[in-house]
């Protein structure tokens, strides 16, 4: 009988990549590409789902720079690793280690209540909830083009 | 080391046994060996790593009572459970350690009808119980809280008058095991552990509280008593399968392969003289288990 993963090693490895992906982004994103482009959003020319458009929206009423930067940081290091992560199998593997990365930066979920509850409205419209197995290269795009989707929402 | 062998509850009863298993569909492995006869020659296969990859660490469970049965069967459920997750990558999710409360009245009660008054089982029964009925995961069931293992439990609903409360039994059926059939050789347990069946063995076979150099306990003393195999070693100089008690920390001494505490590792030729060939020993595989849930949406 042979094993055909080793998922408890993946998923640290893996971990400890995302939080390795939302650094570099950090480091790498020119200073002047977050914080301006977030302070100055605009719906001009952005083909946004209503469900998306909420996201924008509430995203636009948090005050506080930084989190609203974090927040950008985070969706984009999970769409630049989710294209990435080929060990990952199921949807349901992801969320633990967003989770770590979020706390290793200080992050606690809800902390922007409506905020949350514009992006878990739009999870569960595009099928988020529903866990899903990543067996092929359609079902790792659907799934990195979710937070790649929320991630331009928020972008200016 | 105490002397826990007071905890025993297997009841040895061939005649018993017998009459039980007539109503399996495949009572005796020797029947359908075929195919994967000697797939477990020269090989080394730990169930037990494979609980520990899926549900975090392997189930230490400490009885109070003498349900040994339904405690060596619940380690079964739990391997073949995280075989289907792991090794044949089911869509399915860990939920927690078998309960044993519901097996051991399923046992004595739906299956046994009630015929023993104190504590104890045959093997046979649990298997029948988990393979006709099923098993749970700890947790609480509306108002049936299984979190937490009790004896008085088992032993109140594994009374003549007990039995396994409707609601439970109705879940349990939903999660079924979905072969057992009856190992009476070390190699059938062999090929059988090789290819992701645990086997739950009974006997009235007592081992040494000290594991040697190797890993393995001596026979010595009795215990009428059923515990459960994960894992096997064939390409050892010592051929041998690993035996997970159910006593806690019981024992002690030089570990190998990564084995869990309290388990032991036995001789091939050992288990099958002093265990095996008693016949009331039994393998388990697939678990109707419990597909994923929805995720949490609240990720921000």
């Amino acid at each position: 009988m042979k094993e055909n993963s080793k998922p408890n090693l993946a998923l640290h490895a893996i971990s400890f990549c995302l939080v390795f992906v939302v650094g570099y982004t950090v480091a790498i994103v020119p200073f002047d590409f977050l914080p301006q482009s977030i302070s100055t959003v605009s719906d001009d020319d952005v083909e946004l789902s209503d469900a998306l458009k909420k996201v924008r929206t509430e995203y636009l009423k948090i005050s506080d720079k930084a989190d609203r930067t974090l927040i950008y940081k985070l969706f984009a290091g999970s769409a630049e690793y989710l294209s990435h992560a080929v060990s990952l199998k199921t949807t349901a593997q992801f969320d633990p280690m967003l989770g770590r990365v979020q706390s290793s930066y200080g992050w606690e979920r809800d902390k922007h209540k409506e905020f949350t509850d514009a992006v878990s409205d739009y999870l569960i419209e595009v099928g988020y909830e529903e866990p899903r197995k990543l067996s092929t290269e359609e079902d790792r795009k659907w799934f990195r083009d979710i937070f790649r989707s929320l991630a331009d929402a928020i972008k200016g | 080391m105490s002397d826990l062998s007071h905890l025993g509850g297997w009841i040895n009863d061939p005649q018993a046994v017998e009459t039980a298993m007539s109503s399996l569909p495949h009572p005796v492995f020797q029947d359908s060996w075929g195919p994967i006869k000697d797939s477990g020659k020269d090989q080394v296969v730990l169930l037990y790593n494979f609980i520990e990859k899926v549900a975090g660490a392997v189930p230490i469970r400490t009885q109070t009572i003498g349900d040994c049965v339904s405690q060596g069967a619940a380690y079964a459920v739990d391997a073949a459970k995280c075989v289907d997750i792991y090794i044949h990558n089911e869509w399915e999710e860990w939920v927690a350690e078998t309960a044993t409360e519901d097996i051991y009245a399923g046992a004595r009660v739906v299956i046994g009808g009630g015929e023993i008054s104190g504590d104890g089982a045959f093997g046979v029964w649990a298997a029948r119980y988990c393979n006709e009925y099923g098993a749970v995961p700890r947790g609480k069931y509306g108002k049936i809280d299984l979190t937490e293992y009790s004896g008085n439990k088992a032993r109140n609903w594994g009374k003549p008058s007990g039995g396994v409360p409707k609601t439970l039994l109705d879940i349990a059926k939903q999660h079924s095991i979905l072969t057992v059939s009856r190992v009476d050789t070390y190699e059938q347990a062999r090929d059988l552990l090789a290819n992701g069946y645990a086997v739950t063995v009974a006997s009235n076979q007592g081992f040494s509280s000290s594991r040697d150099s190797e890993g393995f306990a001596k026979p010595e003393g009795e215990w009428a008593h059923q515990m459960c195999l994960l894992g096997v070693d064939d390409n050892y100089k010592r051929p041998g399968v690993l035996c997970m008690n159910s006593w806690g920390v019981w024992n002690a001494g030089p570990k190998r392969n990564n084995q869990p505490d309290g388990s032991f590792w036995i001789d091939a030729d050992e288990v099958e003289k002093r265990m095996l060939k008693v016949g009331d020993c039994w393998a388990f595989s697939g678990y109707e288990g419990f597909k994923p849930r929805k995720l949490n949406t609240r990720i921000i």
